[in-house]
């Protein structure tokens, strides 16, 4: 078989399979071994499980399981429910301040869970009844609900950076201190926009009733130990991970020691939920790995071909400038995320785009953040858009999942705008990391 | 966290999905020791300045033992990732057939990778294959055995799977 005939017959069987609704692993493992066999025969089985072994050699991969853990625990130990309490108290004079506070929160269990679909589900079942009890409109709660759960994707520790950073081979550490002024400009979008809709209409979003709020304020400083939880567990994982103090993998079992901690302090540690957390991560784990083996699979047998450095040959030949190739990325990263699952998209684009770009000079962890920005957009657009999923299982039951796509499009405009700014300033990505080296 | 309509029935199936959800929830377990280990080197590191030889190399078979191990309880439970926007649009007895093909290719490509990590986890085990560090520990030949283990429980549960869609095409037909 010729290069241009592999590197069309990998995508349509790929395509084939996902169609017939084969699991992205098996999907790509099958491809990669039935290529395989057909241009190096045999030795193909022997080479696709060495890979496997390859990867199962990483102790950056470590990061992954044990900041799954982390989160479940954290959830399972309540922490997620009591901070929102908090937080909806101590925000509710403001107008528009349950749904900042939504965000908030959002950010906040980010910053400690990373698993999108928990966080949406936590916020809409705490968050949501209680925005929609006050009048807020409904469509700017969904919508803030559906942005602010979705930010665990992108803010440090989160498992897809910890990904791209293993296939971009860039230190976790730069990257997580990369991701966390765009992070802070997204959340500040979100937050602008609540409040300017707010001041423009106040029936979007009211105020709360005196009375709501006429708690003393030793009952408003006892509830502060459901938020300093939690923010020191942040500060200890990130502190010890940016101080040099631990790797990631060593960061994340900090992180655990303080979720069993909170949980403690939350009198909900036991037995039951510890097993239930390691369960879970179990779960994750047997789906995130093998997709990843099977991905691994397809893509080094395409690389052994050379189907890699041909496709890299055949973009550079377009003549592409560095920006002109960056936007034609993003673009096919925008129309996949709108099909495609995130761990699904970085397994497949990411060993054929990183070869181009470093060719090209791009900085690889400038385009991590672009990714992760990307992929931000790619929890809320039809006909694939996970955080609606997630959000429409734990909404009431007259709303429908149009309702829910029409009510994210205008946090889909400040993603985007997100990913403008980062893509015309490198430096709000990089400049943290940069001082990080001084 | 179950079947539901396609809840394991006759003794294989059962055996099968039993024995998939043993070992994926017993293994999670696994990660508790993971982390009680570099929990402990930050401490022996950072405070006794004593760090151990071996934490690195074992936390690292462990967790990639537990990789292959947990494969086949996700597939049990259906949660490896598909893309079904087009599945789900498509005709019920349409998505009979796919799930027969489906789950068919799942046993084909996972019997495969059995047969090719198997011969090599077998020539791992009769070399005893060491990491060759300082703490010199048969790792590899433990990983290397896991391969094959873990695609063999996914290759049982999608022999499961693949008799359930059976049942479930021979049934449509007849209705």
């Amino acid at each position: 078989m010729s290069l241009e005939l592999v590197s069309i017959a990998i995508p349509a069987l790929l395509v084939l399979l996902l169609t017939l609704g084969v699991p992205i692993a098996f999907a790509t493992a099958s491809t990669g071994l039935l290529i395989g066999y057909i241009l190096f025969g045999g030795s193909t089985f022997f080479f696709v499980p060495f890979r496997m072994y390859d990867l199962m050699n990483s102790y950056v991969l470590i990061a992954v399981p044990l900041f799954l853990f982390m989160g479940y625990m954290l959830e399972y130990g309540g922490v997620a429910h009591r901070m929102f309490r908090v937080i909806h108290i101590w925000s509710g004079h403001m107008r528009g301040g349950l749904a900042v506070g939504t965000i908030v929160a959002g950010a906040i269990l980010a910053a400690m869970v990373g698993v999108i679909g928990a966080e949406i589900v936590a916020l809409g079942l705490v968050a949501l009844p209680q925005m929609l009890k006050r009048g807020y409109d409904r469509r700017l709660s969904f919508g803030v609900v559906c942005a602010g759960g979705s930010l665990g994707q992108m803010i440090p520790p989160s498992v897809v950076l910890i990904l791209y950073a293993l296939m971009a081979n860039v230190p976790v550490r730069d990257l997580f201190l990369a991701a966390l002024v765009p992070s802070g400009v997204l959340v500040a979008l979100y937050i602008a926009y609540v409040l300017v809709r707010a001041k423009l209409d106040p029936g979007l979003a009211p105020a709360a009733p005196p009375e709501e709020l006429a708690i003393s304020s030793r009952e408003k400083l006892a509830l502060a130990k459901d938020l300093v939880l939690p923010l020191t567990i942040i500060v200890a994982v990130l502190g010890s991970l940016y101080g040099g103090i631990a790797t990631p993998t060593e960061a994340a079992s900090i992180g655990v020691f303080g979720a069993i901690v909170a949980a403690a302090a939350n009198r909900q540690l036991t037995l039951a939920s510890i097993g239930n957390a390691l369960k879970q991560t179990s779960v994750t784990i047997g789906m995130l790995m093998w997709t990843f083996f099977g991905a691994n699979a397809m893509i080094s047998v395409y690389s052994r071909a050379g189907g890699v450095s041909y496709l890299s040959e055949l973009i550079n030949g377009l003549g592409f400038g560095p920006m002109q190739l960056l936007l034609m990325m993003m673009l096919i990263l925008l129309l996949l995320g709108m099909l495609i699952d995130v761990i699904g998209i970085l397994i497949l684009t990411m060993p054929i785009f990183l070869p181009i770009l470093s060719a090209a000079g791009i900085d690889l962890i400038w385009f991590g953040i672009l990714f992760s920005i990307n992929m931000q957009v790619s929890y809320l657009t039809p006909p694939f858009g996970p955080a609606v999923f997630y959000l429409k299982a734990v909404t009431p039951p007259d709303t429908s999942l149009s309702e829910l796509f029409r009510s994210v499009w205008p946090f889909v405009g400040l993603q985007l705008l997100a990913l403008l700014l980062v893509l015309l300033f490198p430096q709000l990505a990089l400049w943290l990391p940069g001082v990080g080296q001084q | 966290m179950d079947e539901g309509a396609d809840a394991p029935r006759g003794p294989f199936e059962r055996a099968v999905s039993t024995l998939n959800k043993a070992v994926g929830e017993t293994s999670g377990f696994l990660y508790f020791l993971v982390f009680a280990i570099c929990f402990m080197e930050i401490v022996l590191r950072f405070f006794f300045n004593a760090p151990t030889t071996w934490a690195f190399e074992v936390t690292i078979a462990l967790c990639g033992i537990q990789y292959c191990l947990a494969g086949g309880n996700a597939h049990r439970l259906g949660r490896h990732i598909r893309i079904d926007a087009i599945y789900l649009a498509l005709p019920k007895g349409l998505q009979r057939i796919f799930d027969v093909v489906g789950e068919l290719i799942i046993s084909i490509v996972t019997a495969s990778i059995v047969y090719g990590s198997g011969v090599q986890a077998l020539r791992a085990l009769s070399a005893w294959q060491t990491t060759g560090s300082a703490f010199d520990s048969p790792a590899p030949t433990f990983m290397k055995l896991a391969i094959p283990i873990g695609a063999l429980l996914i290759l049982l549960q999608s022999l499961v799977k693949l008799k359930r869609a059976l049942i479930n095409l021979r049934r449509g037909h007849e209705k």
